[in-house]
């Protein structure tokens, strides 16, 4: 479903990703792990068009995507759940998601709509508030919310447990995976690799830029490298 | 006659010219909010609404309603180039040099408009007749009322676009965080695009409907873009509420400024306000969300 090809993503001159290739199928869900600085939110980034690419090439459902605008990249399918969440504050919860709607006529949005509330009732209940008086989970909800609405058939997730308290982060991930059984397909990028990789089918290992690692998550979740690397667990300083 | 029986005349001159700051200030805020840019060339706006109609109307032997339509058309359509041609190409750039690209714009506007339509004042007819009414025994000219209608009209048009309309909040969250509107399909150059084209529409409205009682020649832009600045930094820049209050604050206390100081000092009086504001009270009467008040 998305395939990204030799990609090279420098910040000014220095390289940030260095020729990563990944592939994401219909109906997985795919973590992105590694340490801080390794260069995973530049490649989702770089998915939505945000940033661009020096080298490589990315497609999704069998076309070029390489070159387009970030909204055209909505459009095809992408929604992307950015680090930091970036909701609109000053609007109401309701103005939040209905702007995730924004590319779509007015009639189509009640069944999302719906399947949002249903995922996340809280929102439902705050619908008038406004969207930067919500605790931090409940804006993480209305974030990934908002990008639902854009009725997207690939998921991007950029480290959405962050800062959230851990009974937050099971009810979200739980959201996660009955997303992905309603047919979403879904690329998590995590510092949490123990979360990510529990829901995932495969996994990517990203390190100061390089892909150094890949395979089935339950694989990924015993090699050394991740332990080391991740769950404080094995590894050498043991 | 002394300075005190001068005042309703001059209360009801001042309301008129604050309503044209007020829509001024307007056009600045409307932009500002969308892209962080502080247009200079939005005094060239007014300009070009009142000059444009009155080369239709005159020039074209076009009916006057016509003309005026069509004028604020063309000045959309600048609105829109100055945005395509200057401000897009320097999207990348600090705030500072699209800043002075639009001091650039309005210079290149005001000196065109000069060679295409001359330099000699223009005045528009009235809407309705010359003949003052009499309100509470004060005479007012009818194209007062039509600025202060106009005016309000606008101000109700505006509050609906950006409070009512799904337009309206994609702009605001657009500027409010521009990743995530990217990531939700939002286009920031098109809701700046947009913004200009809005700030171009109601400056030319208020050219238009200004020109029949002021004078207004090739070079009037510049004063009265300034003005509509100092109105906008007066009343809290970047609120809207703040834009439409300091624009009449201005308008009266600047009218008013002639019943006790020489008239020629007028147009210093905003620029004194300014200075004021400025030491005393930054963020202005109502508070701006873009000014810290801890740093003063």
């Amino acid at each position: 479903m998305l395939k990204v090809k030799e990609l090279t993503v420098c910040y000014g001159r220095l390289p940030a990703l260095k020729e990563v290739s990944l592939e994401v199928q219909e109906g997985e869900v795919v973590s992105l792990i590694g340490p801080n600085g390794a260069g995973k939110t530049t490649l989702l980034l770089t998915i939505s068009g945000i940033l661009e690419r020096t080298e490589g090439r990315i497609s999704f459902r069998g076309e070029d995507i390489t070159d387009l605008n970030p909204h055209q990249i909505v459009t095809k399918g992408i929604g992307h759940v950015p680090q930091g969440r970036h909701i609109f504050p000053t609007l109401s919860v309701l103005d939040n998601l209905l702007l995730g709607g924004y590319r779509k006529r007015r009639g189509d949005i009640t069944d999302d709509l719906e399947w949002v509330y249903h995922l996340f009732p809280i929102l439902d209940d705050r619908g008038h508030q406004r969207a930067g008086t919500l605790s931090g989970g409940e804006q993480q909800m209305l974030a990934i919310g908002r990008a639902l609405m854009t009725r997207p058939t690939l998921l991007l997730l950029d480290e959405p447990s962050l800062g959230l308290a851990p009974g937050v982060t099971e009810d979200i991930f739980s959201a996660f995976e009955e997303m992905n059984k309603r047919g979403l397909t879904i690329l998590i990028v995590e510092q949490e690799a123990r979360f990510s990789l529990a829901i995932s089918h495969r996994g990517y290992l990203l390190r100061s830029g390089w892909l150094i690692k890949e395979g089935p998550a339950a694989e990924l979740r015993e090699s050394q490298e991740v332990k080391s690397l991740y769950l404080g667990q094995g590894g050498k300083r043991a | 006659m002394t300075p005190w029986s001068l005042i309703p005349h001059l209360l009801t001159s001042g309301i008129t010219i604050g309503a044209i700051y007020a829509l001024v200030a307007l056009g600045f805020v409307t932009i500002y909010r969308a892209s962080q840019i502080i247009n200079f060339a939005q005094g060239e706006f007014v300009m070009l609404g009142g000059i444009i109609t009155f080369f239709f109307l005159r020039g074209g032997g076009i009916p006057y309603p016509l003309a005026a339509l069509l004028a604020v058309i063309l000045v959309i359509i600048i609105g829109l180039l100055l945005q395509v041609l200057v401000v897009y190409p320097l999207r990348k750039a600090s705030v500072l040099i699209p800043l002075m690209a639009t001091l650039g714009a309005s210079i290149f506007l005001s000196n065109t408009s000069g060679l295409i339509f001359g330099t000699l004042p223009k005045v528009l007819p009235p809407f309705s007749g010359e003949r003052p009414l009499e309100i509470g025994g004060i005479p007012i000219a009818p194209q007062s009322l039509w600025v202060l209608g106009a005016t309000f009209l606008l101000l109700i048009t505006l509050y609906i676009l950006s409070h009512r309309m799904l337009l309206g909040k994609a702009m605001e969250a657009s500027s409010t965080d521009p990743l995530g509107a990217e990531l939700v399909g939002i286009s920031r150059n098109l809701m700046v695009l947009v913004a200009f084209g809005v700030s171009a529409g109601v400056g030319a409205l208020a050219g238009i409907f200004i020109t029949p009682i002021f004078y207004t020649s090739y070079n009037s832009g510049t004063l009265l873009g300034l003005k509509g600045f100092v109105a906008a930094v007066l009343g809290g820049w970047g609120k809207n509420g703040g834009a439409v209050l300091g624009g009449f604050t201005l308008g009266i206390v600047e009218s008013m400024s002639v019943a006790f100081i020489p008239s020629g000092y007028k147009d210093a009086v905003a620029f004194v306000i300014l200075l004021l504001i400025l030491y005393i009270r930054p963020k202005g009467i109502l508070g701006s969300p873009f000014i810290d008040s801890r740093r003063w």
